[in-house]
């Protein structure tokens, strides 16, 4: 019985609360009452057909009043992901300042006309509930109270919440938490929550979102709440809801009970204390006491108390214009609006500043009729707003021009905080944040100021540069970072043609890029568009840019107009000064690099170049002091070392010299550590210069020891080059264990000797029996080796005459003693005597045989792998087959006209070996086709057209053969590799002397490769369920390799699961596998390149649904 | 402008996307060009995401750029659902094939067919197994192929009816063996580019 009294009364204080926004709502959004509305007539008939429950004809009407309504304006960045039947909305909102009132202000006519749409959306999602599709339904009713997506709804929320009926909000929160989305959910509930207080500004200070989802939302009230609702009681739902909020009230209640106690307690304990001695300071005292209790009451919906607290307040306090707003809300609620009305303008009068008054009274008008003077005091609450914002801003732009960049952040922060709609501060504290070193929050922050702000040049420049002043781990990276810093840049060049900054942005960036071309191409269009004042620094970078291009007049051009133009900056007068060195007027360069120390320029490389100068006019001393300079600023400067080993070398200072040189090797090994492999080989080639020297420096000195100290340091550089210092060898010589080396040499005669005989007989065998071929093989080897010598290929000639000789003197410091014994024995047993006599030419004729003969059994086929094999182009004659005739069940291609033959292809495809073969395929495969045509085979399946022709072919003295044509084996062997690894692996069996190539379908290698990394990434996200079969450590890596390794284990990939026909999309197709794993169905969707025959996971999920 | 030409004839796909935007492609191409870019952007290269990700989003703007061209074949939309597919938009996928559902009084098998799979996405699917299998009997009702007989025989095998899925088997091959296939549904506007491969193949 108490429970249902309270309900009761729980229902009455609702009722009484929610009133006003009833009529809001009633008089603003209920589109019965603008029959004229777009859609109107088609949202009628769907609500008839609605109660008639006939929901296919009600979701079609519906459907149309959605399309023909009048949209809100929305956000809709992303609004192709969730929508259904209607129509995309495009336009943005753009709202700014407090977006609810802003809104109401600026849309409060439009919303009227959205009342079609959000009615309509209303009943759809209705019916998508009834239909037990709460993922449309939710879908349906985030159209209904105006949201789009999460991001949204703060902002839209609160936009529309006064025309809102809070039941909708309530099922969208049902509905969310129903597929998930409990954030979402949670959320939308306590602003639902909020709805029903907005109206009056009285928040529910008990309240915690937390709580009010799971005690009044609790899965039970939900279920049952659902159930009713699709059994289409719609009180009893309805009641469920407003039930759920007893437990919130009841505790909201019992709170402002002891708080009201306490404060008429401490009321009576001053009354009893000090009521005969209040003194005139004691007032507000009171005041507060009193007010706090009106607050407390107001909250309990006792307005009469309520009213009487507030009067009592102010009677203690009369100048404090909070109690009098107070008192007019609570007017306000018992629709006394012209009592509210002269309490708001009281409160006003005290207190001109305070939006929060303005916005109230802007309430008050709105009910009572008077818009325009709402209008008035809205405008007021913006500009107030604007003034608060300003004040943070500007405190946060002091602070950035100090330099306190923390500071700003702060500063900006709280502006952000007060007013989080407003791309400015974004903008703001993205540069502080840019400066402070911290890019990508910086990008963030700039990101999401474009989104507030799209059609701002200034936001994408900035973003831009921030992504050009991102560091790069890879070159990839790098360009990765330039190319969204251009698109940027780009946009912004849209927004603003004639923006010469951006045109300096774009060259910057083309230059970082390494394209200097079009980065001056852009230079020259800011110089066109710039103010004078920034002429100079464009010119200083165009004249920078032409010297890098070795344009050096128009360098020297560029930096004398910048000079004119009154710039005098020392980098001027340097790249003055580097272009006139460059040019060989040596003499003018040193003056301007005076001009530019001078200038003020002190950076080391000016008198790094001004030492070179120095150096060339032979003013040793000078230039050596310029170097030594350098080197104190720059201990790590390699050429700079280089350059004082040179002076000094000149000077004839041999031992200075030599320490510069290693000092230059040691700096350079380093930096070669941190290098990428990219720039190894340039490296290489500098330290062997640099090795080179300094040893020569020591042997030019006479210092042999040094020198072969040196040798040692240029080893590397001796075995490319092939050139040895004798003297240095027969040093190293001397170093070895003769024994050892005796041992290994022994070992290595025998071996050589025997391989002598084994390869001398068969040879002259082939010359007695086969002498004109044997010659004929011979020359062409001659010719080989000749043709090597000629284009200077050493390492071939030599590699393939004595293979032992080369590894002994190019390992000599690597290898163990008895293996250089054995070499030189193997060296000594092959050619030995013969070496030097004629026989020995012949047996080095026998080696150039198998050059040519039996290439694969010596080591030098190792080195024809590395020349490219040549593919080599079908004659012409082979490109205009027959096509094969369509009318006997060939039709191997879809009737659509696409030329992929899917089945065909896909699964037994010989030929997608190479994807430089594609032509050469299609050409092997109609011939296949033309010939099984022939022998009068039926392609019903390609197992039985291969069983028939393996069949009739083998049975004909004729193998499965295909011309191997163009194919080269290499081509093939690595394709055969890679084709292996990516599940299916075909077998090639190549016979040269045939010239056949067989092909066919091997096992699979039951290995699975992802696409890429996104894929990864996709494939371990939440929806994906994978923690239902396999414990998730959190690592992408990790657990999307202990994916793959249960598909794997579980050879979902096998031909039996496949669940869908394969779907061709141009040049590749995708399979789609579903198994069932440890009770849960798994799906799998693979994709195969036509191509090359690569299949790569492209997606996988636990079916959940 | 020209240069977007120049880059889109020398099939420089790495330049045309490092330099220009969405709305520069647009606006410097015609609708069958641009759409010829997405296709070539999509599809040449299976592997690169880059590619792939820009092809999309050129796809969707050229939807919003060239409306008129892009309403007037309602397979277009159903070429952007392909798109879709393949970078795991399951649900912008089910909105373009619905979307050329809607635009059709008597929508052809072949997409009834591609509707059906919709059911096929990971956690929540845009369409109920029902639905998708309503689609598929609308489809079928419409024309038999050996590629609507295959996923009955999948949907048997799931459920575990295995005489119906043996039933269904014999269908699919009769079917198979009688070549019986959905056409594809390419857009017009793509089509006159295989016909001209076609005969340079």
């Amino acid at each position: 019985m108490r429970l249902w009294m309270i309900n009761r009364w729980i229902f009455f204080c609702l009722f009484s609360l929610v009133m006003p926004f009833f009529f809001v709502e009633a008089s603003l959004v209920n589109p019965d009452l603008r029959p004229r509305l777009p859609g109107y007539k088609d949202f009628n008939k769907g609500r008839a057909y609605f109660n008639e429950e006939n929901w296919e004809e009600a979701i079609f009407f519906f459907d149309q009043a959605i399309k023909k309504s009048k949209k809100p304006l929305f956000n809709c960045d992303n609004f192709y992901a969730d929508e259904e039947g209607a129509s995309p909305e495009t336009s943005s909102c753009g709202c700014e300042g407090d977006p609810r009132w802003i809104y109401y202000n600026r849309y409060i006519q439009d919303e009227i006309e959205f009342a079609v749409y959000r009615h309509s959306h209303f009943y759809f999602g209705l019916i998508r509930l009834y239909q037990g599709d709460i993922n449309k339904a939710n879908l349906h009713f985030k159209r209904a109270i105006g949201f789009k997506n999460e991001n949204e709804m703060g902002e839209l929320f609160y936009s529309i919440a006064n025309f809102m009926d809070p039941y909708w909000i309530v099922l969208s929160s049902l509905t969310n938490l129903q597929i998930g989305h409990i954030e979402e959910a949670e959320k939308l509930c306590g602003l639902g929550f909020q709805t029903q207080y907005y109206v009056n500004d009285i928040e529910y200070e008990c309240r915690d979102d937390k709580w009010i989802l799971t005690d009044c939302l609790s899965e039970e009230h939900v279920d049952d709440f659902i159930e009713r609702f699709a059994n289409r009681e719609w009180e009893v739902s309805r009641l469920i809801l407003l039930c759920t909020t007893d437990s919130i009230i009841n505790d909201a209640i019992n709170k402002i009970d002891i708080a009201i106690e306490r404060v008429e307690w401490a009321i009576c304990e001053k009354d009893g204390s000090v009521r005969w001695h209040i003194l005139p300071e004691q007032l507000p005292a009171y005041s507060v006491l009193y007010s706090n209790c009106g607050v407390l009451y107001t909250k309990k919906g006792e307005y009469h108390k309520a009213l009487l607290n507030f009067t009592k307040a102010i009677e203690f306090n009369s100048l404090d214009p909070e109690l009098y707003f107070c008192r007019g809300n609570v007017y306000l609620i018992r629709e006394e609006y012209s009592k509210a009305l002269a309490d708001y303008q009281q409160a006003i009068l005290l207190d001109p500043s305070n939006s929060k008054y303005y916005r109230q009274r802007a309430l008050a008008y709105t009910i009572m009729g008077s818009l325009d003077k709402a209008k008035q005091d809205l405008a007021v609450v913006e500009e107030q707003n604007n003034k608060l914002k300003a004040y943070q801003n500007e405190l946060g732009l002091q602070e950035f021009s100090k330099g306190s960049f923390e500071k700003a952040i702060d500063h900006f922060n709280q502006f952000i905080e007060f007013h989080p709609h407003l791309a400015t501060g974004y903008q703001n504290r993205g540069a502080a944040l840019y400066q402070a070193g911290k890019l990508e929050e910086a990008i963030r922050d700039y990101s999401e100021a474009i989104r507030l702000d799209p059609a701002q040049a200034d936001l994408y420049q900035m973003r831009a540069v921030a992504f050009m002043s991102l560091p790069a781990t890879n070159e990839k990276e790098k360009r990765a970072h330039l190319m969204e810093a251009q698109n940027n840049l780009l946009t912004a060049l849209e927004i603003n043609p004639k923006g010469a900054e951006i045109y300096q942005n774009l060259a910057a960036s083309c230059s970082l890029g390494g394209n200097l071309r079009t980065a001056l191409d852009f230079y020259q269009k800011a110089l066109e568009l710039a103010p004078k004042q920034d002429h100079p620094q464009i010119l200083k970078n165009l004249s920078s840019l032409h010297f890098k291009l070795g344009e050096y007049e128009k360098a020297l051009l560029n930096c004398e107009k910048a000079i004119q133009l009154g710039c005098k900056e020392g980098e001027l007068y340097f790249i003055q000064g580097c272009s006139l060195f460059e040019t060989n007027q040596t003499e003018q360069a040193l003056q301007k690099y005076d001009l530019a120390i001078h200038a003020g320029y002190d950076d080391p490389k000016v008198y790094f170049h001004r030492a070179k100068a120095y150096f060339c006019l032979h003013q040793f001393d000078k230039a050596l002091e310029d170097a030594t300079r350098v080197l104190k600023a720059d201990a790590d400067n390699t050429e700079c070392y280089k350059l004082r080993g040179l002076i000094s070398l000149s000077k004839h200072q041999d031992l200075e010299a030599y320490a510069d040189f290693r000092m230059a090797l040691r700096t350079s090994t380093s930096a070669l550590d941190s290098d990428s492999p990219i720039n190894n080989n340039a490296n290489q080639a500098n330290n062997s210069f640099l090795k080179l020297n300094a040893a020569g420096t020591m042997f030019q000195s006479g210092d042999l020891v040094t020198s072969l100290d040196g040798l040692s340091i240029y080893m590397p550089f001796l075995e490319s080059q092939l050139t040895f210092s004798e003297k240095s060898l027969l040093k190293k010589m001397g170093q070895i264990q003769f024994d050892v080396f005796g041992r290994g040499l022994a070992a290595g005669l025998i071996d050589g000797g025997a391989e002598t005989l084994k390869e001398l007989g068969p040879f002259l065998a082939n010359i007695l029996f086969h002498p004109i071929e044997t010659t004929e093989e011979l020359l062409t080897a001659i010719q080989f080796l000749f043709s090597k010598a000629l284009e200077e290929e050493w390492e071939t000639v030599f590699e393939a005459l004595a293979p032992e000789l080369k590894e002994l003197l190019s390992k000599w410091d690597q290898i163990e003693d008895y293996h250089k014994g054995r070499l030189t024995g193997l060296f000594i047993g092959k050619n030995g005597v013969a070496a030097l006599t004629a026989l020995g030419a012949v047996k080095t004729c026998s080696k150039l045989k198998n050059v040519v003969v039996g290439g694969y059994k010596t080591k030098f086929s190792c080195l024809l792998k590395r020349t490219k094999p040549e593919v080599l182009a079908l004659p012409a004659s082979e490109l205009s087959l027959p096509p094969v005739p369509k009318d006997k069940g060939w039709h191997l291609s879809y009737p659509g006209g696409e030329v992929i033959k899917t089945e065909f292809y896909h699964e037994h495809a010989l030929f997608r070996i190479s994807p430089e073969l594609v032509q050469q395929r299609s050409i092997l495969e109609e011939r296949a086709i033309r010939k099984s045509h022939e022998l009068g085979v039926p392609f019903n399946s390609w197992e039985e057209f291969e069983n028939l022709t393996l069949t009739e072919l083998t049975e004909a003295g004729q193998p499965l053969a295909l011309d191997s044509r163009g194919i080269q084996s290499s081509i093939v062997e690595a394709e055969i590799a890679n084709t292996g690894s990516t599940g299916r692996k075909v077998e090639v069996i190549l016979n040269e002397q045939e010239n056949i190539v067989t092909v066919g379908l091997a096992a699979k290698t039951n290995k699975i490769l992802v696409r890429n990394k996104n894929t990864k990434n996709h494939i371990m996200q939440s929806e994906h369920a994978w923690d239902k079969l396999i414990k998730l450590t959190g690592d992408v890596e990790e657990d999307c390799k202990n994916v793959i390794k249960l598909l794997e284990e579980n050879q979902i990939f096998l031909e039996k699961y496949r669940v869908k026909p394969i779907e061709s999309f141009g040049k590749f197709i995708r399979y789609n596998h579903q198994m069932k794993i440890n009770g849960y169905q798994v799906k799998a969707a693979f994709n195969v390149n036509l191509e090359n025959g690569e299949m790569f996971l492209n997606d996988a999920w636990v079916i959940t649904k | 402008m020209n240069r977007i030409k120049e880059l889109v004839s020398q099939k420089d796909w790495n330049l045309l996307i490092l330099t220009s935007s969405f709305e520069e492609i647009c606006k410097a191409l015609s609708f069958k060009d641009a759409m010829h870019v997405v296709k070539h952007l999509f599809y040449d290269d299976i592997q690169d995401d880059e590619k792939q990700q820009y092809a999309l989003k050129l796809a969707f703007k050229i939807k919003d750029h060239f409306k008129t061209e892009w309403e007037s074949d309602w397979k277009n939309d159903v070429f952007l659902g392909g798109l879709c597919v393949m970078l795991w938009r399951y649900n912008e996928r089910y909105l373009c094939y619905k979307r050329a559902y809607d635009k059709l009084n008597d929508p052809p098998a072949e997409l009834l067919f591609l509707l059906s799979d919709c059911n096929s996405a990971p956690g929540a699917p845009p369409i109920t197994d029902k639905e998708a299998e309503l689609y598929l009997k609308k489809s079928m009702e419409k024309k038999m192929t050996s590629e609507s007989a295959f996923t009955m025989k999948s949907i048997c095998r799931l459920k575990g009816d295995k005489s119906q899925e043996e039933y269904w088997d014999k269908v699919y091959k009769k079917l198979e063996k009688e070549n019986v296939h959905f056409d594809q549904l390419i857009p017009d506007v793509l089509k006159a580019t295989h016909s001209e491969n076609k005969e340079k193949i």
